[in-house]
């Protein structure tokens, strides 16, 4: 794994989640995964080598993590989990208004909302 | 000398007579015959193909029941595994959880012809039964409850409501062969 292919798997994520096609799950507070058929990436606010801060975390088939990117890594500290540097922050936000769905109820509200009022002014008019 | 070759010429004649049609009804009986062993050699050939789809049907439908058995067992640990945390008996849940990966693997593995989001689905339980087994061997090594333990029994929840459609699409392809 290198650090152009995180960020490869970076931008395809961003793409492939502002488009819906991708269905990511809340895992926990915070903590968002998606799974392929071999391999399964989450996104996590938490902290990382002593900052509060995003990782993309890369896990293999096994569920062992492989890779983590944050802004603080280190890539060349010798570890079982490489390390690479990348800030996920738009990511985790994407992801959290998809699976909390903050725009779709916004929406929602806002639509009903709007119908609400048009039927009130109707009556008054009436 | 005449009459004897007259005899001879007559005989002669007369062999070729009688021998034609006799040579044309051998070659016949030969042409018969050689049909016959092409069509037994055919029939042969076709019983042992219908032989061979029988056996690795019911090889598939072996390793089909077998597939459910194991999930069926992973569910069935799912739960003991819940248990446990219920209880906060972590220490026998990395194994359960090593054991439970083990017979997940088996069940998405591509003899199995699992749809793909199926396969993702078990993997999603894999990685987080993964982070949970990670989690409690940290907290067994550092004596600190582990991180998220509240969190634990509802993520396994959550996969076991994931995994259940998967078996029952399972046995669905048992009733589809019936």
């Amino acid at each position: 794994m290198t650090q152009e292919e995180i960020n490869e798997i970076y931008e395809r994520l961003l793409e492939l989640t502002r488009s819906g096609a991708l269905r990511w799950s809340r895992t926990s507070d915070d903590d968002y995964s998606v799974s392929f058929s071999r391999s399964t990436v989450s996104v996590t606010r938490g902290v990382f080598a002593g900052d509060l801060g995003v990782c993309l975390s890369i896990y293999n088939d096994d569920g062992t993590m492989e890779a983590k990117a944050f802004r603080g890594a280190i890539p060349d500290r010798s570890s079982e989990v490489k390390e690479f540097v990348l800030d996920p922050t738009d990511l985790l936000d994407l992801v959290r208004d998809r699976v909390l769905k903050y725009t779709e109820t916004s929406t929602n509200i806002l639509d009903e909302l709007r119908q609400l009022d048009v039927r009130q002014r109707e009556r008054v008019a009436r | 000398m005449t009459i004897i070759y007259a005899v001879l010429s007559l005989s002669g004649s007369l062999a070729s007579i009688v021998g034609i049609p006799l040579a044309l009804f051998q070659v016949g009986q030969a042409k018969n015959a050689a049909r016959k062993s092409e069509e037994e050699a055919r029939a042969s050939k076709e019983a042992s193909l219908q032989t061979k789809v029988e056996v690795e049907k019911f090889r598939n439908e072996l390793r089909l029941i077998s597939n459910i058995v194991d999930l069926e067992k992973a569910l069935s640990l799912m739960d003991d595994i819940k248990a446990f945390i219920r209880t906060s008996t972590f220490g026998p849940v990395p194994d359960k959880i090593a054991s439970l990966i083990v017979i997940l693997n088996t069940v998405r593995s591509p003899s199995t012809k699992l749809r793909e989001e199926a396969v993702s689905k078990i993997q999603a339980a894999v990685a987080a039964l993964r982070r949970i087994e990670d989690e409690i061997h940290r907290s067994s090594l550092s004596q600190v409850p582990p991180k998220g333990v509240l969190d634990f029994n509802r993520i396994i929840s959550r996969h076991i409501d994931v995994l259940q459609p998967i078996l029952i699409e399972l046995r669905n392809r048992i009733s589809e062969k019936e």
